[in-house]
């Protein structure tokens, strides 16, 4: 017997899908958590964001200030909930223009094939091999930080991930028996793309846009924290990291707070992805 | 050898549910038997029972199952690799799948002889004189690769891997499926030359009743995880008792039985599509390369000419290559005739490409596919799938259960999605999507083969009656000259690209002048 006949006779035990399920709920939670937080903050009753006080600095916790004040005497809980605001919505905003740049490309790329195809992949090849965070500094660098110069980079940056796999997906849809029967009764390329393939590959693509979500999230934090992306005093995760980590052995909670929303916020949306793309439902 | 005592098989996730039924069985050794059955009666499952092992989610929900009077069940899992590594064998199906593609045939034998005391020793030459005694050239054959085998050669060396260790019962799971007639016929010769030589016990599990009543000499049939009839195969296959059995051997088509209604007169009828000295070039690699060698190129139809006629229902029969489905590809458009002319009704040219066809042309010639799971997009509705575009309007609604119908099935059907449906109602949705366009020429593409006996029958029957009522022209193609005997008017046998016999479907089956028609024929005789 084959090496592959034997191993499709092992038992296969299956995990119990109840208990997969709450875990996907745990991660759905926090996800919504964070942008229920970042959208209703100004409503909160906080402090300043940036109301300093330098007869408090480097505080611990208080009835006044939970979470203690950072070196300048800043609210840390009032910083810390308001910093996803600035992350969250420009990786928002970047991973949906990358996912629509990113499909646009891979469709065509996989509808037109040929010498079109070779083109747009080889370009995409070529963004792939750029250290992204190397070219979000150049740009920042010599082009400017504001949010429309950054998401734009950022799209381009995280588009080519999505491209490829929009491209394979639509691919393995495009030799199936249905295109050619949807072709033989006329449908127009449009039709092909929006109800022909795009039902067939919306769990993946999906799937992959919300890991690219986190990834956008981390390379602005990381460009904020380089000095780069936000301006201080917005209170930003990545700056706030940066500001406070000269201080971190007197008053850890100025760097820990930011760490530990940025670290749920992304184990969050993989958790959920995660689950849901091995669940086969988007 | 094996004895089966009230032996059931449960799904473990839904514990009512039984893949098998108390099962008697008794088979001596050196028997032949042969388990014949639809997809889903369990005859899989019980082939797989006999190596100790249920399969994916499935347990024992009671009896035995023993194998050289072990309980396998009852055995410890190195007792039960022992013995399956000594006394049972089994040869999976699905040849493609049950070789490792990246290890060389030597490889897949060491791995059986690992077993032994003496482990690799001489493995190259205990390799090379199995292969040849399955009829392979063993020397040459054991540095090759799977890929590098065609499917009968890879069928044998799975066979070669199963006797390798000399087994005392021999499991084969469907030998024959997936081969072409011819070398269908060759791997039975050859198990049938092997059991007289090494006196196994033999069971063979397989869909197709040719099979089994060639093979074996006791027939169990299954029907929903219990066996409904067991006996010597002439009494099986030539006096059935049980309704189910005689109903599967009513369905199996034969050569030469024709259901068709034969109302028309071939002689006065017009011509539909004329193909005038067709030839179609294909390259092997179907997307152009900017950069690397350029694509090998095979002529996949060469100089073919024939008239469809108005109103027929035209038979092609050929095996795997040789061009039947370039043939269907170029008629529907996805291919451009390298060479040649397709004219329909005197005046439409059929050489140009699907995106160069008017709407209307594009709408007088559609295909039903081989695949059911392939040929109906999974996430649409049943309505969309023969609507696309017009979802919500009132006025097709009535049109739409029309449609329904007349491939026999009802409105229910309509918000399905083809996940929720049978491989024979698949089928019926894509022929019900084709007919939706109102097609002059419907093209037929291998849309039984998937499909079982039984449902097979009645999907023949829907196109026969579909053809009645509407007259539509129907090419009707397929490897199995049984089934196109029974539809077709008219029989075309293609072999290596090129038309080798056309006439009256009954001319063709009675009085074959071409030599691979005969050898076609008089193997479909005998099996």
């Amino acid at each position: 017997m084959t090496d592959l006949a034997r191993a499709s006779f092992e038992p296969v035990k299956f995990a119990a899908p109840g208990r997969r399920r709450a875990w996907l709920s745990v991660g759905a939670v926090i996800v919504f958590g964070h942008v229920l937080l970042a959208i209703v903050a100004p409503w909160l009753p906080l402090q300043p964001v940036a109301k300093q006080n330098s007869g408090a600095i480097l505080q611990g916790p208080s009835a006044a200030h939970w979470l203690g004040t950072d070196n300048l005497g800043r609210d840390v809980l009032a910083r810390t909930l308001f910093g996803g605001r600035p992350s969250i919505g420009l990786a928002v905003a970047s991973v949906v223009l990358a996912a629509v740049l990113g499909f646009a490309i891979g469709m065509v790329a996989s509808l037109a094939g040929g010498w079109v195809d070779e083109v747009l992949m080889r370009v995409n090849d070529v963004l792939l091999a750029l250290p992204s965070l190397l070219v979000l500094l150049l740009v920042a660098s010599f082009i400017g930080r504001d949010s429309g110069v950054l998401i734009a980079t950022l799209a381009l940056m995280y588009a080519p991930p999505i491209a490829r796999l929009v491209r394979t997906a639509s691919l393995n849809v495009l030799t199936r028996d249905f295109i050619v029967a949807a072709r033989l009764r006329g449908a127009s390329r449009r039709e092909l793309v929006i109800s022909e393939v795009l039902p067939n590959i919306r769990g993946v693509v999906l799937t992959e846009v919300a890991m690219q979500f986190t990834w956008i999230l981390l390379a602005f934090s990381s460009l904020s924290f380089l000095g780069l992306g936000a301006n201080p005093p917005t209170p930003e995760w990545g700056l706030m990291i940066a500001e406070g980590r000269g201080y971190m052995t007197i008053a850890p909670l100025p760097v820990v707070a930011p760490i530990v929303m940025l670290a749920s916020l992304v184990l969050a949306v993989n958790s959920t992805v995660d689950r849901s793309s091995s669940d086969g439902t988007p | 050898m094996i004895r089966l005592h009230d032996f059931s098989v449960r799904v473990i996730a839904q514990p009512d549910r039984l893949v098998l039924r108390s099962l008697h069985l008794e088979v001596p050794a050196g028997r032949r038997l042969g388990i014949v059955g639809e997809s889903g009666c369990g005859k899989s499952t019980l082939l797989r029972a006999l190596t100790g092992s249920c399969g994916r989610g499935l347990d024992v929900a009671g009896g035995t199952c023993e194998v050289a009077e072990r309980d396998v069940f009852a055995l410890a899992e190195p007792d039960r690799r022992a013995l399956m590594g000594n006394v049972v064998a089994l040869v999976p199906q699905g040849v493609a799948l049950s070789l490792t593609p990246h290890l060389d045939i030597a490889a897949h034998f060491r791995d059986v002889y690992s077993l032994d005391a003496d482990g690799a020793h001489d493995l190259h030459d205990r390799a090379a004189a199995m292969l040849t005694e399955v009829g392979l050239p063993g020397a040459a054959m054991v540095g090759r690769y799977p890929h590098e085998l065609s499917g009968g050669e890879q069928q044998r060396v799975l066979i070669a891997l199963g006797l390798a260790r000399d087994p005392e019962v021999l499991l084969l799971d469907e030998p024959t499926s997936a081969l072409d007639v011819g070398v269908a016929h060759d791997i039975l010769s050859l198990i049938e030359e092997e059991h007289r030589r090494r006196g196994f016990t033999l069971v063979c599990v397989s869909h197709d009743l040719g099979v089994i009543d060639r093979i074996a000499e006791h027939v169990v049939v299954m029907n929903s995880g219990e066996i409904v009839e067991e006996g010597p195969r002439a009494q099986v296959t030539g006096s059935p008792e049980h309704p189910y059995t005689r109903r599967l051997l009513a369905a199996a088509p034969r050569l030469g039985q024709r259901h068709s209604s034969r109302s028309l007169d071939a002689s006065s009828a017009d011509t539909l599509v004329e193909v005038t000295r067709l030839t179609v070039v294909r390259s092997s690699s179907a997307r152009r390369q900017l950069f690397g060698t350029p694509p090998r190129t095979t002529t996949a139809v060469n100089d073919m000419s024939l008239q469809i006629r108005r109103g027929e229902i035209l038979g092609v029969i050929g095996e795997s290559g040789s061009g039947k489905s370039t043939f269907l590809k170029t008629l529907c458009g996805l291919l451009a005739p390298t060479a040649g002319a397709l004219r329909m009704a005197g005046t439409i040219d059929l050489g140009a490409r699907t995106s160069d066809r008017p709407a209307e042309v594009l709408a007088r010639v559609q295909m039903v596919f081989q695949n059911p799971d392939d040929s109906l997009n999974p996430a649409h509705t049943v309505r969309r799938i023969l609507a696309p575009g017009r979802v919500g309007r009132k006025v097709a609604e009535a049109e739409l259960v029309r449609l329904l119908q007349t491939v026999g099935l009802g409105a229910a059907f309509l918000e399905r999605r083809p996940g929720q449906l049978s491989g024979g109602e698949k089928q019926r949705v894509a022929i019900a999507r084709a007919l939706a366009q109102r097609p002059e020429l419907l093209l037929l593409d291998e849309v039984t083969s998937a499909l079982d006996v039984t449902v097979q029958a009645e999907v023949l029957a829907t196109l026969l009656q579909i053809h009645r009522e509407m007259g539509t022209t129907m090419v009707f193609v397929s490897h199995d000259i049984a089934v196109v005997s029974s539809i077709a008017d008219r029989i075309a046998v293609l072999r290596h690209g090129r038309l080798v016999e056309l006439g009256d479907a009954d001319a063709v089956i009675e009085r074959p002048t071409d030599a691979y028609t005969t050898q076609l024929v008089t193997l479909a005789r005998r099996g």
